[in-house]
Parts: C-alpha cells; sequence; structure tokens
C-alpha cells in the first residue's frame, strides 16, 4: 500500500479527509505506482508514465544570470554601435534592477567562432565547451518573466516565482521514486561561496512530502558529517537503536496522522544505508589521474569541477537528480569582481573544462543517453551596460534582463548539433521561437517520462503543477532527438 | 547550520521550509555533542529516579520530552534495554566507551608527544640537503652518516642576514638554505592502545611526510602555526610497537619570498582508561543507547 494512503484509516474528520485526498492523488497517478507492492518507502523506482528518454537529470544552475553576448550570442550590429545611445523604443515602459536613464550599448570584448560539425557561435572563453558543442542544443532564446534574482531562480526551479512551491528535482523524485535506494534521490552541491539568492527554497519540497526535498551535500571536506557511529555504537547496535525508534515514531505517528513522521521515519532508514554507501560513492578522491585531469579536479577542494565529477558519481550511481548551484555570474560591472572583462573569464574557465568533461565522460560510460545535462541561468544580460556609477566608473558589465538569455541541453533524448531560437539584431529580445520556463520545464519532465500536464499533487484545492496553472507551458519537440 | 537548512543570513527569508533530510538524522544520532547529552540524560534518570527501570525510564522519557511515555513506548524501549545490555555484554570495550562517551570524546591530559617540536625540547634530527635516492623513508634506511642538528630548520631570505626575515628565528635549531631538506626522525610506541595520531607542522612552503615508508600528509600551501595533520589510513596501519621512523621532505617553494622553515611534531592519543566494572558497563551503555534513541523521537507537538 502506499504509505500515503495509512492515513486514510485515521480517525479525525481531517485526517479522515486528507488521507482521502492523498489516496485519490495515488489513483489518479496509478501508473506512478510502486514496481513492487511490498516495499513501502516513498523512493521506490516508480513507472512513468510513457517510456522515458532521460533516467536521471544533472542541472547546472549559473545563479546570477551569465551573459549570453559573451558566451553564446554573438551580436555583429551591436557591435557597430558599441557606445551608441539605447534606442528609446528598448526602454520605454521597462524597468531594470540598476539600469536609469538612457543606457550605451555595449559590445562583448570576446571573439566567436564558428564550433563542432554544426558552426554555432561559440566565445573564446569556452574552448572546451566548443569541442563537445555537437553533443548540446543550444537555446539561444530563452526568456523569463522576473528580473531579480530570487524570484526568476524561484520560477525556472520550482513553476512559481513566489515561495513554497516544489522544487523540480522534487517533482521528478516524487513522480518516479530512485534507482538507489541507499542515496538521497535529490542531491544539492553549490559552489562559489555563496548559496543562490532563493536560498534553499529552490530545493525545497513545497508542498510535496518532505522526503522529496533535495539533500544539500558538503561540497568542502566530508560531503556528509557524522556519517559514522558513535564510538562503542556497532552497526548491529545502531539497527537495534533504529528499530526501537522507529516502532516508536510509528506510535507517534498513528497517534498523531501526521505524514511527514513517515518521511521522517524513512529518513532515518535511509541515513542508515548512508552510512554505508557515502563513504564509496561521494569520496572523488578515488577517481584515476586520468579523470582528475579530464576534469581539473583536487579533491577536498571547493569547486564547480568537484561537483561536477560528484555527479557523474552520483547518476551513475542511481541518483535521480542532481542540481549544481555555481554563484557568481551577476556581472553588473560595478566593481573589478563583477567586471565582464576581469571576473566573466574566470567564471568561464572554472566551468569550461569540468562540464566538457562531464559530456564526455558520461559518454564514454555510455551514459550520457540516460542522463539530461541542462545548463543555463535564471536570466540573461543587457544588450546595454549598466554603468551604475555614471562616469565615475572603469569597469564593464550589463544588468539583467529577462527577455533574452541563453541554456543549453545535452544527453538524455536531446538532439545534438542544434540551435535553436534567435535573438534580434543587437539580442535584446527574442525574434523567433521563444521558449519560457514553463516550456523548459515541461520538456525537462517529458523527458523523464511524466506528462507535465496530468502530472500533479492536490494543495489548497488545486491540482498543483511544475508548469503552473495554465497549459501555456508546451514541450519544445524541436530539442528533442 | 547548512545541514538543517537555515537560510544563509545574506538575504531576508519570509518562511522557513519544512525540512527533513537523512543528514540531520545522521547529526542528531551521531553527534558527539547529542551523544554526550545522551550519556548525561542516562545519567541523571539514574541519579533521580534510582535503577528501578520502569521509574528511571519514566524520568528519562519526561526530562527530554516533557511528557511520561505510554505503556506501549516504555514497552518497547526496555526490550531494547535487553536486547542492547545483551549485545554489548558481549563487547566490554564498546560498553565501556558507549557509557563514559564524554571521556572518549574530551582529550585532554591523554595527549602525550611522540616527537617532540621546537615548542618543547626540540630533538635531534638526522637531515640531509642533497637527495638521498630512494628509499630513504624506509624504516630499514641508514642515515647515520647523515647530518644531526635540532630543529626547526629555516634562515632568513636570501642573501638576508636580518634574523628577523624568518618570523620564526627565535627557536630555530638549524639552518635550512637549500631548495629541499631532507629530515629521519626515530620514535618509540610503547604502549599499544593509542589511536588519534596527529603531525603539528608549521612550515613556509611544502612537505611530505612519511611514517615507515608510507605516505602520512603532504601540504603545499605553507601554514604559519604548527597545523595538525591526520595520519593517512595506510601510514597509520604501517605503525607498529617499538622503533618508528618519521620521514619528512621539506620543500621551498618561495611562497615566503627566500626565507625557508619547517617544525616537526608528532602526537598521538592513549586510549582512556574507564574503569566501570565488567556487570555494571553493558547496563549504562544500554541506557545510553536508549537515552540517544529518545533524544530522535518525532514528537507532534499538537498533543491532546
Amino acid at each position: 500500500m502506499h504509505p500515503l494512503n495509512d492515513l486514510a484509516l485515521h480517525q479525525t474528520r481531517r485526517h479522515f479527509l486528507t488521507g482521502c485526498q492523498l489516496g485519490l492523488a495515488s489513483m489518479f497517478l496509478g501508473s506512478l505506482r510502486a514496481d513492487s507492492g511490498a516495499t513501502r518507502d516513498s523512493l521506490a523506482p516508480k513507472r512513468p508514465h510513457h517510456p522515458p528518454r532521460a533516467k536521471s537529470v544533472i542541472y547546472l544552475h549559473m545563479a546570477g544570470g551569465p551573459s549570453q553576448l559573451e558566451l553564446f550570442d554573438p551580436k555583429p550590429e551591436l557591435q557597430k554601435h558599441d557606445g551608441a545611445d539605447c534606442p528609446q523604443h528598448l526602454l520605454e515602459g521597462k524597468r531594470f534592477a540598476f539600469i536609469k536613464g538612457v543606457p550605451q550599448l555595449l559590445g562583448t570584448p570576446y571573439e566567436f567562432s564558428r564550433a563542432g560539425e554544426s558552426g554555432t557561435w561559440i566565445s573564446e572563453l569556452l574552448p572546451h565547451f566548443a569541442d563537445v558543442v555537437d553533443e548540446t542544443a543550444i537555446i539561444r532564446s530563452m526568456t523569463t518573466q522576473e528580473f531579480n534574482h530570487a524570484p526568476a531562480q524561484l520560477l525556472l526551479h520550482t513553476g512559481s516565482a513566489r515561495l513554497g512551491s516544489a522544487s523540480m528535482g522534487a517533482w521528478a523524485t516524487y513522480g518516479l521514486g530512485s534507482e538507489n535506494q541507499d542515496l538521497p534521490a535529490f542531491v544539492v552541491l553549490v559552489s562559489g561561496n555563496k548559496t543562490p539568492s532563493a536560498g534553499k527554497s529552490l530545493w525545497g519540497s513545497g508542498f510535496l512530502p518532505t522526503v522529496y526535498q533535495g539533500v544539500q551535500c558538503r561540497t568542502q571536506g566530508d560531503p556528509v558529517l557524522f556519517l559514522t557511529n558513535p564510538e562503542g555504537m556497532s552497526r548491529d547496535l545502531r539497527r537495534k537503536t533504529l528499530d526501537a525508534l522507529g516502532d516508536l515514531n510509528r506510535i507517534e505517528q498513528r497517534r498523531s496522522g501526521d505524514p511527514d513522521t513517515l518521511s521522517r521515519i524513512e529518513q532515518y532508514e535511509l541515513a542508515f544505508r548512508m552510512q554505508v554507501s557515502v563513504p564509496e560513492v561521494m569520496d572523488i578522491s578515488k577517481e584515476p589521474d586520468a579523470i582528475h585531469s579530464m576534469y581539473g579536479t583536487d579533491p577536498g577542494k571547493l569547486s564547480f569541477a568537484n561537483n561536477c565529477l560528484l555527479a557523474r558519481r552520483l547518476v551513475e550511481n542511481g541518483v535521480r537528480f542532481v542540481q549544481l548551484y555555481d554563484w557568481g555570474w551577476d556581472h553588473h560591472g560595478n566593481a573589478r569582481r563583477t567586471d565582464i572583462r576581469y571576473d566573466l573569464p574566470e567564471r568561464a574557465r572554472d566551468i569550461d573544462r569540468p562540464v566538457a568533461a562531464l559530456i564526455r565522460d558520461l559518454k564514454q560510460r555510455g551514459l550520457l543517453d540516460q542522463t539530461l545535462i541542462v545548463w543555463g541561468g535564471e536570466f540573461g544580460r543587457t544588450p546595454m551596460r549598466e554603468n551604475r556609477q555614471g562616469d565615475k566608473t572603469e569597469y564593464y558589465g550589463r544588468d539583467h534582463h529577462p527577455y533574452a538569455s541563453t541554456m543549453w541541453m545535452a544527453g538524455g533524448g536531446i538532439k545534438g548539433g542544434i540551435d535553436y531560437g534567435a535573438t534580434d539584431d543587437i539580442g535584446y529580445y527574442v525574434d523567433r521561437d521563444p521558449v519560457t520556463p514553463r516550456d523548459l520545464q515541461a520538456t525537462i519532465l517529458h523527458l523523464l517520462g511524466l506528462d507535465p500536464y496530468t502530472f500533479h499533487y492536490p494543495y489548497q484545492g488545486l491540482k498543483q503543477r511544475l508548469i503552473g496553472p495554465t497549459d501555456e507551458g508546451r514541450i519544445v519537440r524541436a530539442l528533442l532527438a | 547550520m547548512t545541514t538543517f537548512d537555515a537560510p544563509s543570513g545574506e538575504t531576508c527569508t519570509i518562511r522557513r521550509i519544512r525540512t527533513n533530510t537523512p543528514l540531520q538524522a545522521l547529526v542528531t544520532l551521531n553527534d558527539p555533542t547529542l551523544m554526550e547529552a545522551a550519556q548525561h540524560l542516562a545519567d541523571r534518570s539514574a541519579r533521580e529516579a534510582g535503577l528501578e527501570r520502569r521509574e528511571r525510564l519514566a524520568r528519562l522519557f519526561r526530562l527530554a520530552l516533557a511528557r511520561p511515555p505510554t505503556d506501549a513506548e516504555a514497552d518497547r524501549l526496555l526490550a531494547l534495554r535487553n536486547n542492547a545490555a545483551d549485545e554489548l555484554a558481549g563487547d566490554l570495550a564498546s560498553a565501556r566507551k558507549l557509557a563514559r562517551y564524554d571521556q572518549v570524546m574530551y582529550t585532554e591530559g591523554r595527549r602525550v608527544k611522540l616527537v617532540d617540536d621546537a615548542r618543547g625540547e626540540a630533538p635531534d634530527w638526522r637531515y640531509v640537503s642533497a637527495d638521498p635516492g630512494d628509499g630513504w623513508t624506509a624504516r630499514s634506511f641508514d642515515a647515520s652518516h647523515w647530518l644531526q642538528g635540532a630543529g626547526s630548520f629555516g634562515s632568513p631570505s636570501e642573501g638576508s642576514d636580518d634574523d628577523s626575515a624568518d618570523a620564526y628565528s627565535a627557536d630555530r635549531g638549524s639552518v635550512w638554505d637549500t631548495d629541499t631538506l631532507w629530515m629521519r626522525m626515530e620514535f618509540e610506541i610503547s604502549e599499544p592502545t593509542m589511536d588519534g595520531y596527529r603531525l603539528e607542522i608549521r612550515h613556509s612552503g611544502g612537505f611530505e611526510a612519511h611514517v615507515n615508508g608510507v605516505k602520512a600528509a603532504e601540504d603545499y600551501d605553507g601554514s604559519g602555526t604548527h597545523s595538525p595533520y591526520r595520519l593517512t589510513a595506510p601510514a597509520e596501519a604501517a605503525l607498529r610497537p617499538g622503533r618508528n621512523i618519521l620521514a619528512v621532505r621539506a620543500i621551498h617553494t618561495g611562497l615566503t619570498g627566500g626565507a625557508r622553515h619547517i617544525d616537526v611534531g608528532l602526537s598521538a592519543l592513549r586510549r582512556p582508561e574507564i574503569p566501570l566494572a565488567a556487570e555494571e558497563a553493558p547496563d549504562q551503555a544500554a541506557w545510553v543507547a536508549i537515552a540517544n534513541v529518545v533524544l530522535n523521537l518525532d514528537e507532534t507537538l499538537t498533543r491532546q
């Protein structure tokens, strides 16, 4: 029986109704039922709606909003008009995070050249990525409605710009469970010294049971703290204490009817299994030297590269959703550390080699076909120089730009070597084939074998969905292999 | 607090998310602070309620949860006591550690110097500044023809007679003014029950340390104070009672300009002596296990 159905056994009207609702949910999602009727674990593998193209996802989020104009989207017209005032019609009725008055157009200081068999344009800042570009589908027509970090990140990852909704990884594990019962199904790794602006809600379970929330592992030192039992506590004795703890929590759960107590029992059991699995899986130092030089990894240090290698080990071991955040892409140009000439090349260098290595490494292991990689930020950057301090600054940067940005996808179910969508001559608006966060979410769910339109969870009287209440989100079929 | 998904404080958070991960379970089960709390909870329940099991359990439970246990809860926990005590009776060493967890955790007075450094007696090392070739880290290597002198080792910047250019000139025992310095030291392990081996090294550039020919630690970032380095597992396994060899290669990386410096020490922990009788230890340890469980119960606040 589905553990949530247990609730229907409860006496109070409120709990009875809650139980009914959840029970109906599992009837609606009948096809999501666990393969094994015997298991009570909410993370047991579940059958998708249709045959999946990807079994797991590695989502690489560049928090801050990486500049598409420096990395992926060259604009000769913008170069030509570098320094000219931005045309008035592009500013009327617009709000920017920092730009005031009439800003000047800003060309890129970087060279672009054609890469791969597809001959797509890639910046000199991404030489390694250029070598694997034929594995990727580049979407130069992303748009969003949010121009500040936290709401834009929330919209992208949870389907709502406000707090309280479930993140994509939580939805994926709710829908599909996990292939490995000894590791968390949804793992979060953060690099760049700061968590993203929207904080931990980006990997929260929102209205879904808390068992589906992302588990943030430490990316420096031990990935998980206190894995070892206290001195004197053998694994046998730990098992006995957990049996007693489970029994007592079940007594409590029968009294309170709180479904989160069931989640908690499961999390203690997972913790017990992780005591064995984590030292094995999460130690990247065991990788051969060739792999370390491929990724540019340095075990024990905080780096995006280490997180990429760890992500590969995790999906290899059946983890459903691995979410990486790399902070530091907010290049406003109000200081040297946010200058597109000084800092952006360093950010690009930090991710370029590991990202290319991740694609190659998954491919050589035969895992790329079943692993979807997504790369992008929460929005793009303006074709205009931000110039927050006016004449007083010598630094160059761009403001937040919701109207256009670039993302790319690779692997599981994605057609490699294609360009999708385009922006106008100066990269201000999307000119062709816009892709919204809802389109992206619909496409990712579809690739995982889930129907984005029927996949839902009942909460507050609504059928909550990742793609939101309307059907405007669409699967971008042109990206599919 | 990251493990408990606390907001980072850089931005406002309107609502903290409800969170529940296996990482939190590992903390509340295994964190030494909470284990020590479990031990003291077990001790206090005996002190205040006596050794009659059901009364002691009721006290322990109330101290943690502000309510008495139900009969079902008490029965289950007392069953755990019997199970745990039976198991621990077969492993008295573990029983003693669990029962007196605080003595395992606190290391005061238990750390012994195996190789003293320049803060202490600064014993003589064997050292050489020309590459001694392969095998110089091995126990069997003969270094009797090497130079002999006390640590610490170092020199001020090249071409400078000004000792103040070496921040550690105060305790310098011997001069090191080459790119690399090879050092060897014999030490004795007389007690079989030591653990917590730790190198303490202050150095200006890089070093590689070996124990009985096995790589024990390395660092190339320099450190201005005596920093602790845990021995690698293979190095710890290579230790033996009696004579052992610590071999260190100090490398001048240029981080500090011309100045060179290294000072090396090695220490270990004597295992705690826990004078608990064989008939007491399993019972006391079992109560710590019970307290560990009670401190991890999921208690819903909406109790009638």
